[in-house]
């Protein structure tokens, strides 16, 4: 099975090098064969690199332990589910499986695209070819994932086991998300890049990716978010964001993902921003590589980082060669990517859009510097300095606030022009409940400016969400008679973008609370021994005792924490300390969260001090925490709504197929 | 056994692999024809359905109340010039080709404004001159189609009757 995994990457090569040639001939010839080829060449090597990522899923099942990876990432005594994780634990495994999503989309698009696209397809392919060929020559040449264990090699006959902190049912989902949504923004690139190789520089392009731009995104987000729930539930500091460089890494993608999303809107209404959308989807597509290379690189120090190896100068160059390439390709089609067309009035929401777009920019280079002010240090100065969250927190915080007041005011606005008198009459409502909102968080006793600030823009964006989707369903009841449901879906289906959109920054919004949340966070480390009390914001924790358990692969100490508040029983918390005993026992903390709905109850275990029997403990309430996760599904189920097709878009495709 | 399986799957895979990827190099050449006019076409047709749905959203706005009439008849008449810019493209293409465009139809259907009598292009919406709405409009949901449409591209629903 190995030499199959090995020999199918090979030939996945040679196809990829064969699409490649036959492609660069059909450019000469423009003879259809050599596409059709070519097509052909880009499914089979994609089909092949899926074969040999089964066969590695299939080496980590059966505890293959003659092949190296499969030792470093699993274990005789790892559970199987986790074994199947160990394809993206490693360097090897996870550029196989990055491959292997590259594969799945280079698939799709040939598939879904046989009749339609067609000057675009044959650069398409090609550029998600030269991609597959990239990734497949540093795969194998570098880091193969088949690579049999070296004669002698003095390791354990069982295997070294997955990562403790790894082994989080999280952990089976926020990677592959994280990929999906890395690898899938390749595809908007590709058609970005055949449209300015063809000159088809119109909106065709655009709507032609128009969902292959927002599954990536919504890949990333879920991934993102993920993320930040695994380190929420697993790393035991009780937040969910750090500002570690491969966070930032993925970030830095979406934010500029994100403006595209909403400058594509321009350029499909009004033909304009051409040049500017271009750049966006190579900016974006060139962050997913960096990331990559940041991840691969070893070049910033990161909890997610692997060891530094040769693959940061191959990464570097490729990064290098994509940004020669997009430039001199703009610089080539500057011209005739001008747009002929203006903004009709500042007070409209393509403006708004504009607006949204600097600030996602603005966003986007402050955390891009903070990422990468290390390297520029070390290259400056000598020393590498390395900036923490208050540097993030200050700067992006105040941008936060913005891009909330930009999602407020974007709904109030018409497209194209709206007279100041109507924007008056828009803005009115949602202005008075902001203000109310922030009277009330001063009366609360609230005095810092950011949360006080995002409670009355929280309050203005929803008050506007609300008054907009309001007045669509009375005008559609108003004209057509329809019941408020029925009302409510027939508008939405008739512009799933539009509300899609909305129900997104709903979604947000419900994270920004969660966010501001964060600055209402009590925390406290405590030693108590059985039947000792510590109060905190409300409740008694109280020890009741601590065990130790054994499992599978580890040995727990539990601690059982009675929780209390007025004299009533609210929960027990039980945090482990774990060491993983195929792990040379590798301690790890199991956290314990008790979720209330407006406040989360978080309790670490460090450990027990054998002379006093005390056990020592971390407890937070943690406020409004579990807004982030539901303005996370929010999100997913908004973006959903955006991507389904409408019974408009159904019957259109039908028209022009 | 393992051992002797794999290498012939694997001829085998390998094998089936290139006849897929050379099996249309088994036919003569072939070269593609009126590739550009079509792109061109689909481009402006979908052009064209993007100008009408912004005129639906701005009718859908006014009715909501988020623009007031006067900004309402601006954005349309807007809209509307561009909408008759894509149909005259449309009209160049199809003869330039000597083919019909996909949905553009049939050339001498002539419309007249039932108001002013003002001659206006097939596709038109509105009267160019006195802006009363003529007939190219769904009768199910009022969407503007175009002639020769069978069904509506907004609602889907049959137009022959």
């Amino acid at each position: 099975m190995a030499l199959l995994g090995s020999t199918s990457l090979q030939l996945a090569l040679a196809f990829c090098g064969l699409t490649l040639f036959l492609n660069l001939a059909y450019f000469f010839n423009r003879d259809l064969r050599f596409f059709l080829g070519a097509q052909r060449g880009l499914m089979a090597s994609a089909a092949l690199i899926l074969v040999s990522t089964l066969a590695l899923l299939h080496q980590l099942m059966v505890s293959n332990f003659d092949l190296e990876y499969v030792v470093r990432y699993s274990s005789t005594a790892t559970p199987t589910m986790y074994k199947f994780a160990g394809l993206w634990a490693g360097m090897e495994g996870s550029l196989l499986f990055w491959l292997a999503i590259l594969g799945v989309y280079a698939l799709l698009v040939s598939y879904l695209n046989r009749t339609r696209n067609r000057p675009l397809m044959p650069v398409v392919n090609l550029v998600m070819g030269i991609v597959m060929l990239f990734f497949l020559v540093v795969t194998i040449l570098f880091e193969n994932p088949f690579t049999p264990l070296p004669q002698g090699a003095m390791v354990k006959t069982s295997g070294m086991g997955l990562n403790p902190l790894l082994q989080h049912p999280v952990m089976l989902i926020h990677p592959p998300m994280l990929y999906l949504g890395y690898v899938g923004f390749v595809v908007p690139f590709a058609f970005a890049v055949a449209a300015l190789v063809t000159r088809r520089l119109d909106a065709t392009w655009i709507r032609s990716t128009r969902r292959w731009t927002l599954i990536p995104w919504l890949f990333l987000a879920v991934g993102i978010i993920l993320g930040g729930r695994w380190a929420y539930v697993e790393l035991g500091w009780g937040g969910y964001w750090a500002w570690d460089p491969v966070e930032n890494a993925s970030f830095l993608p979406w934010l500029t993902g994100t403006a595209y999303l909403h400058s594509v809107i321009i350029q499909e209404k009004k033909n304009m921003l051409r040049l500017w959308n271009v750049i966006l989807i190579m900016a974006t597509f060139t962050l997913t590589i960096f990331g990559t290379y940041l991840t691969r690189s070893g070049i910033l120090s990161s909890v997610h980082a692997f060891a530094g190896t040769e693959l940061g100068a191959w990464f570097f160059g490729f990064v290098i060669i994509i940004i020669a390439s997009c430039v001199t390709l703009v610089l080539l089609r500057k011209d005739e990517l001008v747009s002929k067309n203006r903004l009709e009035s500042f007070t409209s929401r393509e403006s708004g859009f504009l607006f949204n777009n600097m600030i996602f920019l603005a966003l986007a280079l402050a955390v891009l510097w903070g990422t990468m002010f290390p390297i520029l240090s070390e290259a400056v100065r000598g020393t590498k300095i390395t900036v923490g969250s208050p540097y993030f927190d200050r700067i992006t915080t105040p941008i936060g606030m913005l891009l909330l007041l930009l999602i407020g005011v974007g709904p109030l606005l018409a497209w194209r022009r709206t007279s100041i008198g109507t924007m008056r009459r828009n803005f009115t409502l949602p202005a008075v409940v902001a203000i109310i909102a922030l009277a009330v968080g001063m009366l609360a006793g609230i005095r810092r400016v950011y949360p006080l600030l995002s409670m009355g823009l929280i309050a203005f964006v929803l008050v506007g969400i609300a008054v907009e989707v309001v007045r669509g369903v009375q005008a559609r009841r108003r004209s057509g008679g329809e019941s408020v449901l029925v009302a409510l879906r027939n508008m939405v289906d008739k512009n799933r973008s539009r509300y899609g959109g909305y129900t997104v920054h709903l979604g947000i919004l419900f994270m920004f609370v969660g966010f501001a949340g964060k600055a209402f966070t009590v925390e406290q480390d405590m030693t108590l021994k059985p039947g000792e009390s510590a109060y905190l914001k409300g409740y008694i924790f109280t020890l009741d005792r601590h065990y130790q358990v054994e499992r599978s692969n580890h040995v727990a100490l539990v601690a059982d924490i009675s929780v209390s508040r007025h004299d009533k029983p609210v929960t027990v918390l039980k945090p482990e300390k774990r060491a993983y005993t195929d792990q040379n026992d590798q301690p790890n903390s199991e956290v314990a969260i008790y979720s209330r709905p407006l406040e989360d109850l978080y309790a670490v275990v460090g450990g027990v001090n054998a002379e006093s029997n005390g056990v020592v403990l971390k407890i937070m309430v943690n406020p409004l925490v579990q807004m982030v996760w539901l303005g996370g599904i929010i999100l997913v189920l908004g973006t959903l709504v955006a991507i389904w097709p409408s019974r408009t878009d159904r019957r259109l495709k039908e028209k022009l197929q | 056994m393992d051992t002797v399986l794999t290498p012939i799957l694997l001829f085998l895979i390998f094998i089936g692999t290139a006849y897929y990827v050379l099996v249309p190099f088994l036919s003569g050449k072939v070269v593609a024809v009126g590739e550009d006019t079509t792109a061109r076409t689909t481009a402006l047709e979908l052009r064209k359905v993007s100008l009408y749905k912004q005129i639906r959203e701005a009718e859908f706005e006014r009715e909501m109340g988020l623009i007031n009439e006067e900004d309402f008849q601006r954005t349309r008449a807007d809209l509307l010039t561009e909408v008759a810019e894509v149909v005259r493209a449309l009209e160049t293409t199809a003869s330039d080709s000597g083919t019909e465009a996909i949905s553009t139809s049939a050339g001498d259907d002539k419309l007249v404004c039932s108001n002013c009598q003002t001659s206006l292009i097939p596709d038109a919406r509105f009267c160019t001159q006195c802006g009363t709405e003529v007939r190219k409009t769904c009768p199910h949901c009022a969407a503007a189609v175009s002639p020769g449409d069978r069904f509506c591209v907004s609602c889907g629903r049959g137009l022959l009757n």
